[in-house]
């Protein structure tokens, strides 16, 4: 896919392979008007050819030969190339090699130079450029801005195309949807490859005009026409200097060239322009049948039948040709009689004549069509007999592909098309499957194959898939492939489309409900929910696991969040979390149950902030006496007791939760993995304190024994717990 | 894109992406990892942070699954594979876990690509072993435990049981991307063809997911695929096949998705010393009484056989065919990476050039282009 790829690719492409043209100069005749019907397309696949996989084995075969022969794939040179010109070997020396590795979606890799592990290790200095990275695409895959937008538009069409039709109906000739959006198709490639002056793009535009100019004619043009056109439009002739150098000089008809010149416009079917040039030419007309003859020659060409009525007015029109050359054949003026004769050779079809005349074998075959008997079905026959005189130049991949086109090998053409550019190859692809043409293709052969169209859109969407902006058509294409592959590589895929926006995460897990993707609906909503952690939005992040069900990941969560607390100090939860705890009954049900400890920590601290120490002491203690609470929390949470025990203040707890917090640390000291487990993160919360005294707010229990150890915090709460109880029962409560 | 300086002060080893593709983290001789994040729209790496993770060389990265959070875990001379965990999106990262049951230098990290089967990483080194931890607990990623752990290759080490400093050696691993459509092995299962079953192709798909559990790795010059296979009423990793063909040391194994092929079979590509760039096809099929392994050294697409290691009748495995080699680096070939779909295989070594691969429509792989770090390379004729 040339239009793809960078324009740093382009250079490369020029040089293993000729190309047909460059595309300068007038692009073709003007387009032909008529409102009749041509008759419709008849396969040639259908007139005996049988297409194999062989045809696109063939192709892959011929790219290995040629690969196998002289190494001729596309190189391009990484930006910064690291090694100078010429001196790979000096580089080798220095015991270095490449690597270079893909990333999980997109095209676009990186390579690196490393050292070879050789005899206990490298000892060569290191220069700059060996510690870079080169980032490196994947030749003819990543999609320029302007590539892109074929991209789209092409997909555009597609989605109407498939709307319109309906796959797999015999079509009546009347109603063939097909030329109508064929001739679109081209037009968007044709803009895409003025746009971004690609020539692999340029020469699957050549491939694809042929195959449509070949099948899927505007039913007002004859089929015969269209492919003239084709070759008009790809391969001008005469060329503009030729029809200046001949017809800008006083008396054309003096010059050397000027019947082959008008020899050349008839045969390439240009009758206007070949009638003027023989009005203007200044040709001597000396007696009456010289001027007859040439009235009449003049008269043939401008009445040649064009447009959907054509095929049926050929046979007459044909008729009147053989007569003119009947009629030259009397002429006197011998250079007017050869000149006339050659000339109405060509119009009748004479095939000696025209593949004589023809300087290519896609020439001699569209001449053949248009003049011999434009009927679809002896086209291959034309191509055999003009391949006999010039043979394919299998080199040019444009040529290799319209020469499959022409003599009705469809899926080895669609094969030399991919080569080309995937896009175009899968879209023709598409027309030519819901014309049937591919029906002959499958066959015991291609079983444990997916079907041809099948996989290229599939070769397409990878592609798709792994150019940003362009996922979502790529998967459109893959839900559209038959079997389970398609959808396999949406599943491969989709998890790794970054979560850039909520609406992004809506339109995966949307597509994950209707493919039925539970699996990786989870994953993508694990993966949001730690995105959403990271920029500290733990209310969606739990909201989102709760969808889901993960009561593992909110009950992680939830811990997570009292730890941090009791490290950092109380920071101010986000919005959504700040209603659940606030309004715990807005609080989902799972959510609430996990989020009751630091629901309960949170509580403890706005209590202790608005003075109220009772009620922050109640909450604390209830903390301290949960059940499930992890041992490590639990020296951390003693500590924030010591402020509500101390004989300064007035008594906060009442004798008998006293005793049961007695009690849960006694039991905790004697549980030694919990025990440690506190202690040891009690003392890095003490130790926070200590590396961050600055931030910590006033009213924070280590602002006063930051400097007192883990286990001195311990045996300071047990005392001041036992003065407490005692203090307690001389109250008399 | 031009050429990025990365900072580091020595020889870069290894770079890994996570899974988004968006960050980008090296490892070099430094003891240094550098974390470079994608620009958008820009598509520059920019340097987001960088930490000393280790005591000696780091010579391999891998990032978790994203549903794990931003985890990433390295590898290094230092007999110690680390996991380090960012909860800023990678602006700093903490270490959380120290995993040192090597007895030699750990060559490389590999997290399991699929999240389904848990947050499971494997790694090799030069003890020839390769092990699997598993970290059981979202809650606490600091706890990991050895869940499996092999000699892949004892041939090929010393009788110290670590392959010596100063000889060449090399061992690599990775997992199986999986989680995608396994509909060979519930065939085998159930006995039946999937395509005879009328079924929406969408419940088709869903049933026919077994997530198999399996990896490959290579240790000198053997490649073994270790898969969790129901052994003694509980499930257990094993090595099963060998990818055989390999005339010298292994660079580099990597495992392509079998997406594009609808799970039909399996594609792992090696990276060898030999100069071949190798890609073996893995077809299930029922294990017992096949013949034992014919390799002949040579042509693409020479069939092996049953290269099962210590089949039993009625198991299934994996027959292993040689689908396709190149030796077009004609040198050392050090590193093989395939694409999110297992298409393109790109390939690296002494010749300067990274050659890419992609599969054509017979499933054959063919030459797709060349990137060179020689100047001066567009146009040429690659040689």
């Amino acid at each position: 896919m040339s239009g793809a790829g960078p324009t740093s690719f382009s250079p490369s492409f020029g040089g293993p392979r000729p190309i047909f043209s460059t595309f300068e100069g007038p692009m073709g005749t003007p387009a032909k008007e008529s409102s009749s019907i041509t008759k419709l397309f008849t396969s040639p696949l259908a007139s005996g050819r049988t297409t194999t996989v062989e045809g696109i084995r063939d192709t892959s075969e011929a790219e290995e030969e040629m690969k196998d022969e002289d190494d001729s794939v596309f190189t391009y040179t990484l930006p910064d190339a690291p090694i100078a010109a010429g001196r790979l070997r000096d580089w080798q020396d220095r015991k270095r090699t490449l690597k270079f590795t893909l990333p999980p979606l997109y095209n676009s890799g990186i390579a690196w130079i490393d050292g070879k592990k050789v005899d206990g290790g490298d000892q060569v200095p290191i220069v700059p450029d060996e510690v870079k990275i080169f980032p490196a695409e994947i030749p003819d895959s990543a999609y320029s801005d302007e590539y892109t937008k074929f991209v789209v538009d092409s997909h555009e069409l597609y989605r109407a195309l498939s709307d319109a039709d309906q796959i797999g109906e015999p079509m009546d000739p009347s109603e063939n949807i097909l030329p109508k959006y064929a001739t679109t198709f081209l037009e968007i490639l044709d803009a895409a490859r003025r746009r971004i002056f690609d020539e692999r793009l340029s020469e699957a535009y050549v491939v694809c005009h042929c195959l449509f100019a070949s099948y899927f004619a505007d039913p007002g043009i004859m089929r015969a026409e269209a492919v003239m056109d084709w070759l008009n439009q790809y391969d001008p002739r005469p060329t503009t200097e030729e029809t200046r150098d001949i017809m800008t000089t006083p008396v054309p008809y003096d010059e050397p060239g000027f019947w082959e010149f008008v020899q050349k416009l008839a045969l390439r079917g240009l009758f206007f322009q070949c009638s003027n040039c023989l009005k203007e030419a200044g040709i001597p007309c000396a007696d009456p049948e010289s001027k007859r003859a040439l009235q009449t020659g003049t008269s043939i060409l401008e009445t040649a039948p064009k447009g959907a009525k054509a095929f049926e007015g050929h046979r007459q029109w044909r008729a009147r040709a053989i007569a003119f050359g009947e009629q030259c054949t009397k002429l006197s003026d011998a250079r007017l009689r050869r000149g006339l004769i050659a000339l109405a050779n060509i119009l009748r079809g004479d095939s000696d004549t025209i593949l004589a005349l023809s300087e290519s074998w896609q020439e001699g075959t569209a001449a053949l069509f248009l003049f011999h008997d434009p009927a679809p079905s002896r086209l291959p026959e034309y191509y055999q007999m003009a391949v006999a005189e010039f043979p394919v130049d299998l080199t040019v991949i444009s040529e290799a592909g319209c020469a499959a086109i022409i003599a009705g090998d469809i899926p080895k053409a669609l094969s030399v098309a991919e080569r080309l550019d995937v896009c175009v190859a899968a879209h023709i692809a598409d027309f030519c499957d819901r014309q049937r043409m591919l029906d002959d293709f499958y066959n015991i052969e291609t079983l444990d194959l997916p079907p041809f169209r099948d996989w290229l859109f599939m070769a397409h969407a990878i592609n798709c898939c792994a150019n940003p902006g362009t996922w979502f058509i790529g998967v459109a294409y893959l839900k559209d492939t038959e079997g389970t592959a398609g959808l396999s590589i949406i599943r491969e895929s989709i998890t790794h489309v970054y979560l850039d926006t909520e609406a992004t995460l809506t339109e995966l897990l949307d597509l994950c409900k209707e493919l039925q993707f539970d699996t990786e609906a989870r994953q993508i909503v694990m993966a949001w929910s730690k995105l959403q952690l990271s920029r500290n939005q733990v209310g969606s992040a739990l909201e989102w696991l709760d969808s889901i069900g993960n009561s593992l990941e909110i009950r992680a969560i939830t811990w997570q969040l009292l730890e941090s607390n009791l490290l950092k100090g109380l920071t101010l939860p986000d919005a959504i979390l700040q209603r659940y705890l606030v309004s715990p009954h807005l609080c989902p049900a799972m959510i609430r149950e996990f989020i009751a400890p630091y629901a309960t920590y949170f509580a403890f601290k706005g209590h202790l902030n608005e003075g109220d120490i009772v009620e922050a002491a109640q909450y604390l203690a209830s903390l301290i006496q949960f059940g499930f609470l992890p041992g490590r929390f639990f020296g951390a949470l003693l500590g924030e007791l010591l402020p509500l025990i101390d004989r300064s203040q007035p008594r906060a707890l009442p004798t008998t939760e006293l005793i049961a917090i007695m009690n849960s640390l006694y039991q905790w000291e004697k549980d030694t993995r919990k025990y440690t487990e506190g202690i040891q993160f009690l003392a890095k919360s003490l130790s926070a304190t200590r590396e961050a005294a600055a931030d910590m707010a006033e009213d924070d229990w280590r602002v006063e024994y930051g400097n007192v150890s883990a286990k001195e915090v311990i045996k300071l709460v047990r005392s001041k717990l036992v003065t407490e109880v005692s203090r307690a029962y001389l109250e008399g409560v | 894109m031009n050429a990025i300086a990365t900072g580091h002060e020595d020889l870069i080893h290894d770079i890994a992406y996570d899974h988004y593709g968006r960050l980008l983290a090296t490892c070099s001789s430094d003891q240094f990892i550098k974390l470079f994040t994608r620009v958008v729209p820009s598509a520059e790496w920019t340097l987001l942070s960088s930490f000393k993770a280790h005591d000696a060389n780091i010579f391999s990265l891998s990032f978790a699954p994203p549903q794990y959070g931003l985890l990433l875990a390295s590898c290094s001379e230092d007999q110690t594979v680390r996991v380090h965990s960012s909860i800023d999106n990678g602006h700093t990262f903490a270490k959380i876990a120290t995993l040192s049951d090597s007895g030699g230098p750990v060559h490389q990290v590999a997290f399991a690509k699929f999240g389904g089967h848990g947050l499971k990483l494997a790694c090799i080194g030069a003890d020839g072993v390769v092990r699997v931890y598993h970290a059981a607990d979202p809650a606490d990623l600091r706890q990991w435990h050895l869940a499996f752990e092999k000699v892949v290759d004892k041939d090929g080490l010393l009788s110290t049981g670590v392959a010596a400093r100063d000889l060449q050696g090399d061992f690599a691993v990775d997992w199986c991307p999986s989680g995608t459509v396994r509909a060979s092995w519930f065939t085998y299962e159930l006995g039946i063809d999937m395509d005879d079953v009328e079924l929406p192709r969408v419940d088709r798909l869903t049933i026919a997911e077994l997530a198999v559990e399996q990896f490959v790795a290579s240790s000198m010059s053997k490649v073994v695929v270790f898969r969790k296979r129901l052994n003694g009423g509980i499930y257990e990793y094993e090595p099963t096949e060998e990818l055989p063909g390999h005339t010298d040391i292994v660079r580099d194994v990597a495992w392509a998705s079998n997406a594009s092929v609808g799970g039909r079979y399996e594609l792992i590509a090696t990276a060898c010393k030999d100069g071949w760039v190798r890609i073996f096809k893995l077809t299930t099929r029922r294990m017992g009484g096949v013949p034992a392994t014919e390799y002949r050294n040579g042509g693409a697409g020479t069939v092996s056989g049953n290269s099962e290691i210590g089949a039993d009748e009625d198991d299934l495995g994996y027959e292993v065919e040689l689908l396709d080699q190149f030796d077009h680096h004609k040198s050392e070939v050090w590193k093989v990476s395939w694409n999110f779909s297992g298409t393109v295989l790109s390939s690296s070594g002494d010749d300067g050039r990274v050659r890419f691969w992609r599969a054509a429509y017979t499933g054959k792989f063919v030459g797709l282009g060349v990137a060179s770090a020689e100047q001066g390379s567009n146009d040429e004729m690659d040689d």
